[in-house]
């Protein structure tokens, strides 16, 4: 009796313990997959390598000076940091501090100095930050062909307007090197934990003003000054070429490229078509040339504002040079969606369209081509040209500071040339 | 067919106002006891031979009975004990009948499987009967979890109180292919389309048996009940009488991953009372309140192609969890990121960039644990008066109702709050006939759909479109972050951060106020459901066999529905004031024979008619082979069918990213596919081909079964062996396919998903679906009052690729108990425990699909019985081992219910 007890129980307890071991396992849900998480990057942040790499120092103190440090050393964070080497910077220290200080041979200290002490902090910040592109963007992604791809930099011009408002960093690559803007990339690629670092040969500073200030300006552009308030002339304030180069609030991202000409060009042209305009009228050419060029030097640039205001010749001049034809030619000279420096310029003569295209779509546009100073990243000569120009106009190719070509503002790049561009 | 009729109705008149004449009657009273135990037996049947008077004996096992002479001859029958024949000769003295507890299996009697009372072991079709001793015995906190245990039963759990069983594959919430019946009440919800028998109907004092049908049946028991039927008979007053009740106190959540411990009480109780041998009444009531389980399956859904994927909320951009509302709101924010390049043009380069690839984003949605009223509460209330007409005619006016929370999965979880619904009967019932009237009406109370009321919630505090809507501080956000050098993860953060400034708090008064402001708007403004569709229905049926017992047993019977519509268009295509009704009826005849002493063949056929529907004809042939006494084989062909679902013929319910229609050809006319074609959205979606979709006309789905089973007890009675096997094909199988019309009329613009509007309409499927299965049960009667039972079972689905038919069966399942009636000090104690397992298997549904893995639960209990007051006290538990699990993707995750209970005259 006891015994069947026991086996009762015995059997219970197995099969209890049976079921326990059996039951001890309903699976929860299965994630599928693994749960992908960003992986801070093991390695030196971009601030490190800037920080011990001895080339990289005087561009790092900029990048300290203008509190930018932290932000590249933030593995999180993704970005492409173009570095003057230090060569650069020492030229850039001997620009800002008015040649005070020689672009090269000063103790190191000198430079260093300058830079913790007499540079201003928001000068500091908005280069160190127009050399950071918030992306990473090895060279071989630069754009290959004509003519370059804007990368936002983190300099934000006006964080007051929007967040959003960046300059953009102008990158291209050709077979012959690599440019940030019209500045050659000198080692590429050098790669941090968080991005890449490409040595560059000059400090970018980033650019304040506009085209329109420059052309507004400059005593040898008060010609295509002219030109263009005269185009404007009947224009409403916002459909105005003026309002297109010298506005503010559109400037970044607007992508221009200017060929300005000289006055000299300006006015090589207008002797020209004021001498056959009277060759025409039965002038003989040598007075007719005599009275073109006395016309030009006595009346400048009235002749472009208010023709009809020139005695005698003031109605002929006005009916020639009516606005629609100014702005025909003006606008021939810029290229809008495109802010082409230099080495973006094809080696071989390629045809691009201008804003004149935006009214007579199928014209063939300019023709423009470079050559490559021979063995360098730089450009040393450039032609500009116009479909009726019997030659090329030249890219008056000049080295910084005030310069003629690769000129940049916020709304694009200008390039002097030494001859009208004509359309037709 | 006229003459016929008449005939039957003078019958019925007949049986209704013949009176029994009573010149010189005798009153028999005795006592009757089990002859083991000594506790009275309640409950007993108590008849007098070859007449139609009978009573039965109360709660404390008293009988009085009238004869017009004596002698006369008592028949004393009950479930459990041994059949007893009485001689009384003399009415004078009391009579004290020791009444013999009957340990043999397989005796019991069943009603379903042929519509007459009938040998469970002679059953011609696969049945299983739960009777009230052993929902009693059973390790389940509530009667409806008994049936899990039968063989070949799945149970789809969507919350504690709303569960679904079904038999032979297509299981799923609301599953529409097993019928319920109450009291022979349909008792499926008629415009929410499930079956409610877990929260309106029956207590588990008041269910006197329960049996399931496994396969077709809609030739006895109409349209619907492809897979199974499962009838659930409550306790005539005039048999079980007394006050009994059950306090059931419990906790669950004992380990805190969902809630924190919280208490279960279950309390239900019945008072049935005989006023006369005329007249008998019963009120029973239940209160069930607990914290729910909760759908915690947050992985990462994409719902456009049917998966889980990886990633979750923090790592997927555009995540939508299973059980997490709100987040199906996704749109592209490359749409942003492009209408920002277009103002700034600056950042065009950039944003081009960026937009190379797409940057599908989601809203903050809030999961299911958050949202969902925690409390589920069931408040059922029932009664029925009881009128013998005469001594075998009874006269039943009976009511359901129920009202309560629960959760319910459907296209997605559903929180089926204060939903009320009743049904409410009057029947007329004679061993030869019975004619009964019924309704369900249907209140959908504050049911709301999650998903969408969530989604809703979120535009009211923060629209997701808009020059400053969500999406776009989103993708403004986002960009601010990549224009600052931020990896995609952080930049997606960010904006996530920003974009949901203002998103109010979980429970605070704001998120309180306007959530349940949305959740009480009707579809499409907010989440209500305003359903209040009901059904009416009246049948009845004679069995002609004692006119025609030479010849063979006849049975025949008639039947009409109506379904009236009615959800002020939040559901249903029907306008306010203006239901729709969809009319059905339908005629059977069933005859049976015993050709020879071991072979009983029957036949019936079935002619149904749905006013939308073309009439349909359901035979069903049967036969029952006696291989040896208490040995029998079962063959049998069926036909079943099942007309569409009201929601598959007439919903028109907007989900925001697809609409919801039916099959009706309203449709047609209302969404103009006349003059605005649709096309099947796979075709277009896989090679952008074209496919018109002609929106044939819907047709009653239907299944040809066939099955094979054995039934036999062996080893001196002790042990019984249920065994079966079936195959089943279904033709015009009713699913679902996804058709896309262009908003604008012009298929060529389909490309734009802006001018996309989905329709999901049913589709009759050309192909051939097959099902087969097999089933194998033991049950032992081991010395000393154990048992031992043992059922494992097969379903197998055969089906073309490509085509989803939601069969959600486990190719393998099985129980396995052991248990014990009475043991110990005067055999007061008992036990139980069952253990169940069933395979994985791939599971798919409208929520959500995927691979639902094995479950392993056990179930037990330990009584003590305490035969004075005739009380049991218990205590016992469901998923003993505290092993979560989840038997559909998106439903609830069930853990450990413990409880102990006390219950007072439980017979």
């Amino acid at each position: 009796m006891r015994s069947k007890h026991i086996n009762i129980k015995n059997s219970f307890l197995a099969f209890s313990t049976a079921v326990a071991v059996l039951s001890a396992c309903n699976k929860a849900p299965e994630e599928i997959g693994d749960i992908p998480t960003p992986i801070i990057p093991a390695g030196s942040s971009l601030a490190d390598v800037l920080r011990t790499t001895a080339d990289d120092t005087l561009f790092y103190k900029i990048v300290v000076r203008g509190g930018m440090q932290n932000l590249i050393n933030d593995k999180s964070k993704t970005f492409t940091v173009f570095s003057p080497n230090n060569a650069a910077v020492r030229q850039f220290v001997s620009g800002a501090s008015g040649g005070l200080i020689p672009p090269s041979g000063a103790p190191e200290a000198t430079y260093v100095g300058f830079i913790n002490s007499n540079l201003p902090v928001a000068s500091a910040n908005s280069i160190a930050n127009y050399h950071i592109v918030t992306q990473n963007v090895p060279v071989a992604s630069f754009k290959s062909t004509f003519s370059n791809y804007p990368y936002p930099t983190n300099l934000n011009p006006s964080p007051a307007s929007s967040p959003f408002l960046r300059l953009d960093a102008y990158l291209s690559r050709r077979a012959n090197g690599a440019w940030l803007n019209n500045i050659p990339v000198i080692a590429p690629d050098r790669t941090a934990a968080n991005g890449s670092i490409h040595s560059i040969a000059a400090v970018s500073v980033p650019p304040s003003t506009l085209i329109w200030d420059r052309i507004n300006t400059d005593t040898d552009l008060t010609f295509m000054k002219a030109a263009v308030q005269r185009a404007d002339s009947g224009a409403a304030a916002g459909a105005s070429l003026q309002y297109l180069l010298g506005t503010q609030s559109i400037a970044p991202g607007l992508n221009l490229t200017v060929f300005a000409p000289t006055d000299n060009a300006m006015r090589n042209l207008l002797i020209g078509a004021i001498t056959q305009a009277l060759i025409a009228q039965g002038v003989p050419p040598a007075n007719a040339q005599t009275a073109a060029t006395g016309l030009v030097t006595a009346y400048g640039t009235t002749i472009l504002t208010n023709p009809s205001s020139i005695p005698v010749y003031g109605p002929a001049l006005a009916s020639v040079l009516t606005a629609t034809t100014v702005k025909g030619i003006v606008v021939y000279h810029i290229v809008f969606g495109t802010r082409a420096f230099t080495p973006n310029i094809p080696t071989t003569a390629t045809n691009i369209p201008t804003m004149l295209n935006q009214g007579i779509p199928v014209h063939p546009g300019i023709a423009i081509a470079a050559t490559f100073a021979p063995g360098l990243p730089v450009v040393g000569a450039a032609t500009v040209k116009g479909l009726a120009n019997a030659s090329a106009s030249n890219v008056i190719i000049n080295p910084l500071p005030a310069g003629s070509s690769d000129q940049h503002y916020v709304n694009g790049v200008m390039h002097k040339i030494d001859q009208v561009l004509l359309p037709q | 067919m006229r003459k016929i009729s008449s005939y039957l109705v003078t019958l019925v008149l007949a049986n209704i106002f013949s009176i029994v004449a009573f010149a010189q009657n005798v009153t028999i009273s005795g006592n009757v006891k089990n002859s083991v135990s000594g506790e009275n037996a309640a409950a007993v049947s108590v008849t007098i031979k070859d007449s139609e008077v009978g009573t039965y004996t109360d709660d404390k096992g008293n009988f009085s009975i009238t004869s017009k002479t004596l002698p006369v001859t008592l028949i004393i029958t009950s479930v459990g004990y041994d059949p007893q024949e009485v001689v009384v000769s003399s009415a004078s003295q009391k009579l004290n009948i020791s009444f013999v507890p009957s340990n043999s299996l397989g005796q019991e009697v069943v009603v379903a499987a042929s519509r007459v009372p009938e040998k469970i072991l002679e059953s011609p079709v696969s049945i299983e009967r739960v009777n009230s001793a052993a929902i009693r015995q059973a390790p389940a906190a509530s009667f409806y979890d008994v049936v899990a245990t039968l063989k070949g039963v799945d149970v789809t759990t969507s919350s504690l109180t709303f569960k679904t069983p079904t038999t032979r594959g297509f299981g799923g919430s609301g599953n529409t292919r097993f019928n319920q019946l109450v009291d022979g009440m349909d008792n499926q919800a008629p415009g929410l389309n499930f079956s409610v028998g877990s929260i309106v109907g029956l207590n588990e004092l008041d269910v006197d048996n329960l049996e399931l049908l496994s396969g077709a049946s809609s030739a006895l028991y109409g349209p619907g009940g492809m897979n199974g039927t499962l009838l659930m008979t409550s306790k005539n007053p005039f048999k079980y009488q007394g006050l009994s009740f059950v306090v059931k106190q419990g906790i669950l959540h004992t380990d805190g991953s969902e809630r924190p411990t919280s208490p279960y009480y279950n309390w239900a109780l019945r008072w049935g009372k005989k006023v006369s041998e005329k007249f008998a009444f019963k009120i029973t009531t239940e209160f069930v309140h607990a914290k729910d389980w909760v759908g915690m399956d947050n992985r990462n859904y994409d719902r456009s192609n049917g998966v889980l994927i990886p990633g979750n909320r923090q790592t997927d951009p555009n995540y939508d969890g299973v059980n997490v509302y709100g987040d199906e709101t996704s749109a592209d924010i490359n749409q942003v990121l492009n209408g920002v390049a277009a103002a700034a043009p600056f950042l065009k380069p950039f944003i081009d960039s960026l937009v190379r690839t797409p940057h599908p984003v989601s809203r903050t949605g809030y999961t299911e644990q958050e949202l969902l009223n925690p409390n589920t509460i069931n408040y059922k209330i029932g009664g029925s008066l009881h009128y013998k007409i005469t001594p075998g005619t009874e006269a039943i006016l009976a009511g359901y109702w129920g009202t309560g929370n629960t959760v319910y999965t459907g296209a997605s979880r559903y929180s089926i709050a204060d939903f009320k619904m009743g049904q409410y009967r009057l029947e007329l019932l004679n061993k030869n006939w019975m004619l009964r009237a019924y309704t369900t009406q249907e209140n959908a109370g504050g049911s709301h759909n999650l998903a969408a009321t969530t989604q809703l919630f979120n535009e009211s505090w923060k629209a997701s479109g808009g020059s400053n809507g969500w999406f776009a501080q989103y993708g403004q956000a986002f960009l601010n972050g990549k224009l600052n050098g931020m990896n995609d993860f952080d930049a997606h953060t960010a904006a996530r951060k920003v974009a949901d400034i203002g998103r109010p708090v979980l429970g605070s008064d704001r998120f309180i106020n306007s959530y349940d402001s949305v959740k009480k708007l009707p579809v499409p403004l907010g989440g209500a459901l305003l359903d209040r569709s009901d059904l009416y229905s009246v049948e009845g049926n004679y069995n002609l066999s004692r006119f025609t017992k030479s010849f063979a047993e006849v049975l025949i019977g008639a039947n009409f529905r109506r379904y009236s519509l009615n959800s002020e268009g939040t559901l249903f295509a029907d306008q306010p004031g203006d239901p729709i009704t969809i009319d059905e009826f339908g005629a059977f005849i069933q005859a049976s024979r015993d050709i020879t002493s071991y072979l009983k063949i029957s036949a019936s056929g079935r002619y149904d008619k749905n006013e939308n529907f073309e009439g349909r004809f359901t035979p069903r042939l049967t036969a029952v082979v006696k291989v040896a006494p208490n040995n029998n084989i079962r063959l049998s062909y069926q036909t079943a069918y099942r007309f569409p679902s009201t929601q598959q013929q007439w919903i028109d319910l907007d989900l925001n990213s697809y609409k919801l229609i039916g099959g009706n050809k309203y449709f047609v006319d209302k969404y103009n596919f006349d003059t605005n074609p649709v096309y099947e959205r796979d075709a277009y979606q896989n090679g952008g081909n074209l496919v018109q979709w002609m929106y044939p006309r819907q047709k009653a789905e239907s299944l040809t079964s066939f099955e094979g089973g054995y039934k036999g007890l062996l080893m001196g009675g002790r042990l019984l062996i249920d065994a079966y096997g079936y195959y089943g094909n279904y033709k015009d199988f009713t699913g679902r396919i996804s058709v896309i019309q262009a908003k604008n009329g012009n298929p060529n613009d389909l490309d734009s998903a802006a001018n996309v509007q989905i329709y999901s309409v049913p589709i009759n499927y050309a192909n051939k679906i097959k099902t087969y299965g097999f089933g194998l049960g033991f049950d032992y009667r081991l010395p000393r009052n154990f048992t031992a039972g043992l059922n494992f079972s097969s379903d197998n689905l055969n089906v073309p690729s490509g085509l989803t038919a939601n069969f959600n069966s486990p190719k393998y399942k099985l129980n396995a108990s052991i248990g014990n009636t009475g043991f110990g000090y005067q055999k007061r104690m008992g036990f139980n425990v069952n253990y169940r397992w069933q395979d994985e298997f791939y599971f798919e549904g409208d929520l959500a699909n995927g691979t639902l893995p094995a479950v392993q639960t056990v179930d037990a209990q330990f009584s003590y019985k305490l035969p004075k007051s005739k009380s049991i006290l218990k205590i016992g538990a469901n998923n003993l081992l505290n092993q979560y699990y989840y038997n559909a993707v998106g439903n609830s995750y069930v853990g450990g219910l413990y409880y102990v209970s006390f219950g007072y005259n439980i017979y």
